[in-house]
């Protein structure tokens, strides 16, 4: 079956609004939906970085590509009425644990706030069926368990960050509840979810401080990496993995209203979980690069915060979900794409063709792995 | 004497800053305040009026509201303020489901603003949170304890909920020394806003008419009276220097769950109208059926116990509202 049988083909000639879609989750789930057919109406800030995955798509001509910070109510009730979408994935928010020690109120306001106006002009637009928010798996109390956090046990960050996406899951589940949706001014139903997952790795990515983009600029400007945690360990990811959660949790909202508006995990494939180190030698080894080599100076003892896993048995035993690409197949597509993207980035398109044949890739292994989402 | 009444604690010469001090727990904690020595400077909302209580001393009004930043750091870098009291919010339930942005913009964003601007200061000053024991959601069974999780079902319960939560970041990020009470429903003399349940039957009873109740009247509540409230939030705010204290969250209630019927019983009992049977409403109420928070916390840690009982609560309340009427010519 053609790719537009994937996700039980309700994405095709659907309209779906992407907040965030500049960013580099939110533009390879723009491209994604593009992809499956949907029309894309897509609402953010200006690309966060430069290079970055937007241009070097050429998505601003491929989506209705409108600037909007989502603190702004008014104007985003203007969008919702104007373009009437189906389904909405909300992706906007200010995405980083350390800009939001040096920023706490920002991020409270574009992750909270962001997500109240979302959902209430959601709410109050008739067109809108189903919203997916995208939180983080920092949701949860991190207690020092060494094994996954699952959707029931408790939330709350303690940093800025961390707390701003607990609150937003708050929100979230209010909106989603009968009872306020039945009582609320302008009472109607609509199915509302949130998609809990955590860092993701793939080709695109160029924010500061992330090891990926950190370990891409290195080799590409031929100097050192230096590494201050080599044996942290953590929870890889592709971005194709949780996108293809986050899709199928919209398109199952879409088929079959009732059926799964709650939080959901999408976490990487269980193992053993991959130190930073071992991470920067397995992309070396796929992408040489006699200029580069690791250098550790180690961070004193107990800076970092032990990090949490989370557990996705629920999407796997109930969505038709789970992850496909284990981290050995998630660095090649990823250092394929910066290998190919090369000095510049790949601006102006140059790009577009790579990411979708990545797309389609992980479609296809999908598809050979049973996955149920894929056609 | 009420608890709300005793002297000392260290208040004499410091600068205290109430947000919601047009409210009636605010008037009352602003006077208890002053008569321990503090200066209180209390945030009204532009164009609101003061509730009208002679007995309470006059705080210096600040204008402002809480959703605008500037106006809160303009009074911490006017004013060396040592303790904040948050109240200001929209804290009533029912329009806060109507307006849900509304809810959130004031009780979430303007918690974040006060906390924000306190951070600003050079010697950040200490806040008490005020909160509600409405987070935790629908009763499960037991009596609702600190440690069980927030679950709110409604948005001015998840406004309040992620209040909370921004707190508990400000107090591990920046070592803010902050507190937070988890109040029951809280009654007394200088509450006018008639959809509460006990100044809306009060206004009913005297009025000689029967009262409208939204259910049928079978929702449990617990409630608390106002001085009892005053004194828990002093009671905090006195601990707040105390070496991990910060980020202590503590309910305060009577631990008595009384139907709402059971109530407005007890109001038309008082006023001498019992011949006046309310009148139910049908439908679902949007709203949580059962609240029952468990105290224990506060005895242990504080040593705080409500000292006043519902009936006698009533009583005075009713007293208020009746000279009111007399002095306003309200009827």
């Amino acid at each position: 079956m053609s790719r537009r049988g994937d996700f039980g083909g309700e994405y095709e000639g659907c309209r779906v609004l992407v907040t965030g879609h500049t960013g580099f989750k939110g533009s390879w789930l723009a491209l994604w939906l593009r992809w499956l057919g949907a029309e894309v109406v897509g609402v953010a800030l200006e690309p966060p970085t430069t290079p970055n995955h937007f241009e070097a798509c050429g998505l601003a001509d491929d989506v209705v590509d409108l600037r909007l910070d989502i603190r702004d109510y008014a104007a985003l009730r203007q969008v919702f009425e104007r373009h009437r979408p189906q389904v909405v994935f909300h992706l906007a928010a200010q995405p980083l644990v350390g800009a939001g020690y040096a920023e706490p109120r920002e991020t409270f306001e574009v992750n909270v706030m962001g997500t109240v106006n979302v959902l209430e002009a959601a709410r109050l637009c008739a067109s809108v069926r189903s919203v997916v928010v995208v939180t983080s798996d920092k949701v949860y109390r991190n207690v020092g368990w060494e094994w996954g956090y699952r959707e029931t046990d408790a939330l709350g960050g303690h940093e800025p960050y961390g707390g701003s996406k607990a609150a937003a899951e708050l929100v979230t589940e209010v909106y989603r509840q009968r009872g306020f949706q039945d009582n609320a001014a302008g009472a109607r139903a609509l199915s509302i979810a949130s998609a809990r997952a955590g860092n993701v790795i793939g080709g695109g990515d160029w924010a500061e401080g992330r090891i990926v983009p950190d370990f891409v600029r290195a080799v590409l400007a031929g100097r050192d990496l230096v590494l201050r945690n080599p044996d942290a360990t953590r929870p890889w990811q592709h971005v194709l993995d949780c996108l293809a959660g986050y899709l199928q949790l919209g398109a199952r909202m879409q088929a079959a209203p009732g059926s799964c508006e709650a939080a959901w995990n999408f976490g990487p494939t269980a193992g053993v979980p991959m130190p930073v180190g071992r991470l920067v030698g397995e992309m070396l080894a796929l992408w040489p690069a006699p200029g580069t080599k690791l250098v550790v100076t180690p961070d004193p003892p107990g800076k970092e915060a032990h990090l949490l896993g989370v557990d996705s048995s629920r999407a796997t035993r109930h969505l038709g979900w789970r992850p496909c690409w284990d981290v050995s197949s998630a660095l090649r597509a990823t250092v394929d794409w910066y290998r190919v993207a090369g000095g510049d980035g790949g601006r102006g398109g140059a790009m577009r063709a790579t990411s979708l044949a990545q797309i389609a890739a992980y479609r296809d292994a999908a598809r050979a792995a049973g996955i149920g989402w894929a056609a | 004497m009420t608890a709300g009444d005793r002297p000392g604690g260290g208040w004499a010469g410091r600068t205290v800053l109430i947000t919601g001090c047009s409210g009636f727990l605010g008037g009352w904690l602003a006077r208890a305040l002053e008569l321990r020595g503090a200066r209180v400077l209390g945030l009204v909302q532009p164009g609101k009026t003061v509730v009208h209580e002679p007995d309470k001393v006059a705080f210096e009004p600040v204008v402002g509201d809480v959703r605008d930043i500037a106006t809160l750091a303009a009074v911490f870098r006017d004013h060396a303020v040592s303790v904040v009291f948050h109240l200001a919010a929209l804290a009533v339930p029912s329009l806060s489901r109507g307006d849900p942005l509304r809810a959130f913009e004031v009780n979430t964003r303007g918690t974040w603003n006060l906390l924000e601007a306190a951070r600003g200061t050079a010697s950040m000053p200490q806040v008490v949170l005020v909160s509600t024991d409405s987070v935790y959601g629908e009763s499960k069974g037991p009596p609702f304890t600190e440690t069980m999780a927030m679950a709110p079902e409604f948005p001015y319960e998840a406004s309040k909920a992620c209040a909370e939560i921004t707190a508990r970041c400000y107090v591990a990020t920046y070592g803010m020394q902050l507190a937070i009470a988890r109040f029951c429903n809280v009654y007394g003399p200088g509450d006018t806003t008639s959809s509460r349940l006990i100044v809306s039957a009060i206004d009913a009873a005297l009025g000689g008419r029967r009262m409208l109740l939204h259910g049928d009247g079978s929702s449990m509540r617990n409630y608390l009276y106002v001085d009892d409230a005053v004194a828990a939030l002093i009671d905090l705010a006195e601990r707040l220097s105390q070496p991990d204290f910060a980020g202590t969250v503590i309910n305060f209630c009577d631990e008595m769950s009384y139907s709402v019927m059971d109530v407005v019983g007890r109001v038309f009992e008082q006023t001498g109208e019992a011949a006046l049977s309310p009148i139910l409403g049908t439908g679902a109420l949007a709203e949580i059926s059962i609240k029952l928070a468990s105290a224990a916390k506060a005895r242990a840690v504080l040593g705080w116990r409500p000292a006043v009982s519902l009936d006698e609560g009533l009583r005075r309340t009713i007293a208020w509202h009746r000279e009111r009427m007399g002095r306003d010519g309200v009827a």
